[in-house]
């Protein structure tokens, strides 16, 4: 072979094409999708959070069933007789009739296990590589380190779109079939632009807090902590503040509700019809939002260039 | 001296047919072996199961099948652990303490009052070199000196039997052979010491008792002779430098225990007048050769040894390859 | 066959150093090794303890400005933006109530001194007027901020903090001559008082910062915070020798298991230990007089069901764990 040294009969150069560098985010993706989905603790967040997919899904067939085939009768529930009309009207509440609030609703209640989801994939994703050194790895390779946080965010990203994106997707294509499925994807296709969104801007957003926030703190229990802190402590001090002075300014306070009302502005929903109230503009909510991203990363910008060593 | 009659009905180190699985992995598989006293080198390829044995042995893991026994008592029994010093090969510690702290720490925990652990705690620092390092905080150790820690850890409350995993590794030259000088030492106070090592020319040094293992069973245990001599069939290499290498060689040739003769490159060892005899079945060689040379004792054979007893050579033929780890 | 109790180790030939094993002093390598435990958390610069303090901080001050602008009570509080306060809207009950009952005793134009005659649906008013604004502090900030997140989180943080599984320092301890499971009562107990002095440390601050109402929170809430306490260490403790990943099962557990379960109607509620915790507290309430029965909660377990159940799981995950931890190896060497 030319150019070879003939003593080094058994070693063959690579012959490939260099790809662009934006690759290396993809390999790194992979890797560090295979590093989460191997644990079985992943699994278990995923089961529970596919719980409140269940409720939905089987709650919205259930809707369906009682309104078409008890239009007029009482049924009876623990031994007592009860008004189907008023048991539409409790589930109605609920709004799991397909429109943009069942939508919206569901994603809100993922909340719960997002923010477990995300306090662990952070811990493993980022606080690893810092406290156990790996990242030295990534650079002694001809990458920059954005492109580790990109590979590194889109794996968070894609784990919030497994709980969020495709369930809400699911629950649209179910409610299209319980009802007359041509009127309603033709008349609520705007609904699935509107999970797209809402779910692109919580995988956005949540994924560079967490790439920030594990930065910060790395190991799991201070990360835990901050995280809780962040979506439940803020969450209940907003609740007091708003209930005590009626102003639906402190509810900006609230992170989850803040992406709550953006993902409903993605719906097109009525700011009118959003509960609890008193809520805040929709346009105070996305600048929360777009504060937070710019927030992010300029702190992780910062991290990059004088903090780690 | 340790009161080696206390073990004199009971090995101090016996695995009874000790399998070990982690979920589907098999890392050890049937072993059964039994320690007495001395030093015994314990060496395989990585993944072996060198790490898996040590820690049974130490009682940190509990066999799947089989028993492992301390002087006749369960190895995961905490009682046991009196009789053992375990310096294991990870690096992790209470970094916030400094060496004499941890020490102490470590003593104090194995019963030792403090008095007693104080004293036994400077004596071990003095003996390891550390004395002068000993109140700085061990984040800020070399390699070497928290190696020698760990090692001060096990030592602290005089354990009859030390298990030490990689105890060489990161260690420099001088600081290698000033612990090789102190496990000699050891065990002629009656320490009984097993050593995993990948520096199988030091374990030689050390001693010629070695454990191989080999994708998680005992590949080979004893003496490398007894070893060698079990392998018969194993063909070894002598290499003979006479002055007439040719002659000699048409007359080894049809010699049924030689398979082959080799003219070697002349290097340093090795001259024009050396060839290399392979030969299975080796005592059938040697008394032929013998005989041979008590009848023509016209051949002036300069040089006479065989290359690969050693270490490096049973472990290349037992594990396949270069010997290398 | 000789015992191993019977070992004597030999003296060294140089640097002599005589040491004999004993029982008694192994029991008290186990009193030392409590106190290593407890004095670790002294060296360690552990930025959990920072975040934990910065977390309790911010409520302290939340509730200190509460208080500062008096809106426990509330009286002060308007219905809606525009709208009259509950003080107002209470008072005009009250006169109403008062109104409509001395109108019907005595007739109209009668002249003279108003019998202080007041029936015991006004004193009653009154009276929940008065333990409204208790009440409600206990609502939000006892049951809701320090139940349902300080108290569990900063456990588990401590927990965890002075055990941590991400480092792999346990070699050294289980290598020791000692019984796991003693090295496992040993973490117990050894972590015990830095999490009540998280915990109480929090709750003193918290009495400071509410004025009144913190002050008798503290006086009636600590015998339950503190039965939980064992209880919620003794829980998180065990989730330590089960599993590999104890603050995330910990967080699924608080945040999943016990908001849901602890809310739950019928007999699934007693399985969770805020609700018997919460019960505890609610009792205590009650016994000074306070209509916790207002109160949005399902319906509290006994006294003695909920210490009964607080100091029965305490006893039983602790006694668990320590057969568990001499019978189990350690998973991350696996």
């Amino acid at each position: 072979m030319k150019g070879v040294d003939s003593q080094l009969l058994q070693f063959t150069p690579w012959e490939g094409n260099h790809t662009r560098r934006h690759a290396a985010a993809v390999a790194i993706l992979r890797i560090s999708l295979l590093l989460i989905v191997r644990q079985r603790l992943f699994w278990a967040l995923l089961a529970l959070a596919a719980l409140a997919f269940f409720f939905f899904f089987y709650a919205q067939y259930l809707l369906v069933w009682i309104s078409q085939h008890l239009a007029q009768e009482t049924i009876r529930i623990a031994g007592f007789p009860v008004s189907v009309s008023n048991l539409l009207r409790f589930l109605d509440r609920l709004a799991l009739n397909g429109s943009a609030h069942t939508y919206g609703n569901f994603i809100w209640f993922q909340g719960y296990i997002i923010v477990i989801l995300l306090a662990f994939s952070g811990s493993q994703l980022f606080g690893n590589d810092i406290v156990y050194g790996s990242m030295l790895f990534y650079y002694s390779k001809p990458i920059s380190l954005w492109h580790y946080f990109y590979g590194k965010c889109c794996t968070i990203a894609l784990l919030l779109l497994m709980t969020t994106f495709i369930p809400a997707i699911i629950l649209w294509i179910e409610a299209g079939l319980l009802f007359d499925w041509k009127t309603y994807y033709m008349q609520n296709y705007h609904l699935l632009l509107g999970i797209t969104g809402y779910s692109t801007l919580i995988a956005l957003t949540l994924s560079l807090l967490t790439a920030a926030t594990a930065l910060l703190f790395r190991r799991t229990t201070p990360l835990v902590l901050a995280w809780m802190g962040l979506f439940v402590l803020l969450r209940l001090i907003s609740n007091w503040l708003t209930l005590a002075t009626q102003d639906a300014s402190w509810r900006l306070l609230d992170l989850w509700n803040n992406l709550y009302l953006c993902g409903l502005w993605c719906f097109g929903v009525d700011h009118a019809t959003i509960r609890p109230v008193p809520q805040p503009s929709y346009d105070a909510a996305c600048l929360v939002i777009v504060g937070i991203i710019i927030l992010c990363l300029m702190y992780i910008n910062f991290y990059l260039k004088y903090l780690y060593k | 001296m340790y009161n080696s009659a206390l073990y004199k009905d009971e090995p101090l180190l016996q695995f009874i047919d000790v399998s070990k699985w982690f979920g589907p992995i098999l890392a050890l598989s049937q072993i059964t072996w039994t320690f007495k006293s001395g030093i015994v080198g314990l060496v395989g390829a990585n993944g072996a199961g060198k790490s898996t044995f040590l820690r049974l042995a130490a009682g940190l893991l509990r066999p799947t099948l089989g028993e492992v026994k301390i002087a006749g008592h369960d190895a995961w029994d905490w009682r046991s652990r009196r009789l053992i010093g375990y310096c294991p090969s990870t690096d992790a510690f209470f970094h916030d303490l400094s060496g004499q702290q941890f020490v102490l720490v470590m003593a104090r925990l194995c019963g030792m009052t403090r008095r007693e652990a104080r004293k036994s705690t400077e004596a071990i620092l003095q003996r390891l070199g550390l004395h002068d390092l000993a109140t700085r905080p061990i984040y800020g150790y070399s390699k070497g000196m928290r190696q020698r820690i760990k090692l001060a850890q096990a030592l602290v409350h005089h354990p009859p039997l030390l298990i030490l995993d990689e105890p060489l590794a990161g260690i420099d030259p001088l600081g290698r052979h000033e612990l090789i000088g102190l496990f000699r030492q050891l065990n002629q106070e009656g320490h009984s010491l097993i050593i995993s090592s990948h520096e199988l020319e030091t374990l030689e040094q050390l001693t010629d008792q070695i454990l191989i293992l080999s994708r998680g069973r005992l590949a080979a245990a004893g003496t490398i002779a007894e070893i060698r001599h079990q392998l018969s069939e194993y063909p070894i290499t002598i290499r003979i430098t006479v002055s007439s290498p040719r002659e000699l060689a048409r007359q080894l040739i049809d010699w049924p225990e030689v398979s082959a003769i080799e003219w070697p490159a002349s290097s340093q060892h090795t001259s024009c007048n050396t060839l290399l005899v392979r030969v299975h079945r080796p005592r059938e060689f040697f008394q032929r050769l013998t005989q041979f040379l008590a009848q023509n004792t016209s051949w002036d054979i300069t040089c006479f040894e065989s290359i690969d007893e050693s270490a490096h050579a049973l472990l290349g033929y037992i594990l396949g390859g270069s010997g290398k780890t | 066959m000789s015992k191993i109790g019977d070992l004597e180790n030999p003296m060294l030939q140089d640097n002599t150093v005589s040491f004999t094993f004993k029982y008694r002093n192994i029991v008290l390598s186990w009193f030392y090794l409590i106190w290593f435990i407890l004095a670790g958390q002294l060296r360690r610069n552990s930025l959990t303890l920072w975040v934990s303090t910065i977390l309790s901080g911010v409520v302290v001050l939340w509730v200190s400005i509460e208080t500062q602008r008096d809106r426990w009570d509330l009286r002060q509080r308007r219905i809606a933006r525009a709208g009259p306060t509950y003080g107002q809207i209470l008072d005009r009950a009250i006169m109403e109530q008062a109104y409509a009952v001395l109108s019907s005793q005595f007739p109209a134009g009668t002249a003279g001194a108003v019998p202080l005659l007041i029936p015991s649906t006004l004193l009653r008013l009154n009276q929940i007027q008065s333990h409204l604004g208790f009440m409600h502090y206990s609502y939000w900030i006892m049951y809701g901020v320090y139940l349902g997140f300080l108290m569990p989180l900063l456990t588990l943080s401590c927990v965890n903090t002075l055990i941590d599984p991400e480092n792999d320092a346990w070699v050294w301890l289980w290598s020791r001559p000692l019984p796991r499971s003693s090295i496992y009562l040993a973490q117990w107990i050894g972590t015990l008082p830095w999490i009540f002095l998280l915990n109480f440390g929090v709750l003193t601050a918290l009495a400071l910062a509410g004025g009144t109402y913190g002050r008798r929170s503290l006086f009636l809430y600590s015998l339950s915070i503190m039965l939980g306490i064992f209880a919620l260490a003794s829980l998180f403790h065990f989730f330590h020798i089960l599993f590999r990943r104890p603050v995330v099962i910990g967080l699924i557990y608080v945040f999943f298991f016990e908001s849901l379960v602890g809310n739950l109607p019928g007999s699934v509620k007693l399985l969770s230990l805020t609700f018997h915790i919460r019960s505890l507290m609610y009792r205590a309430a009650q016994a000074e007089g306070y209509q916790v029965e207002l109160l949005l909660f399902p319906e509290a377990a006994t006294w003695e069901a909920a210490v009964g159940f607080l100091l029965f799981v305490t006893v039983l995950l602790t006694l668990l764990g320590a057969w568990l931890s001499s019978y189990r190896e350690r998973r991350e060497i696996i």
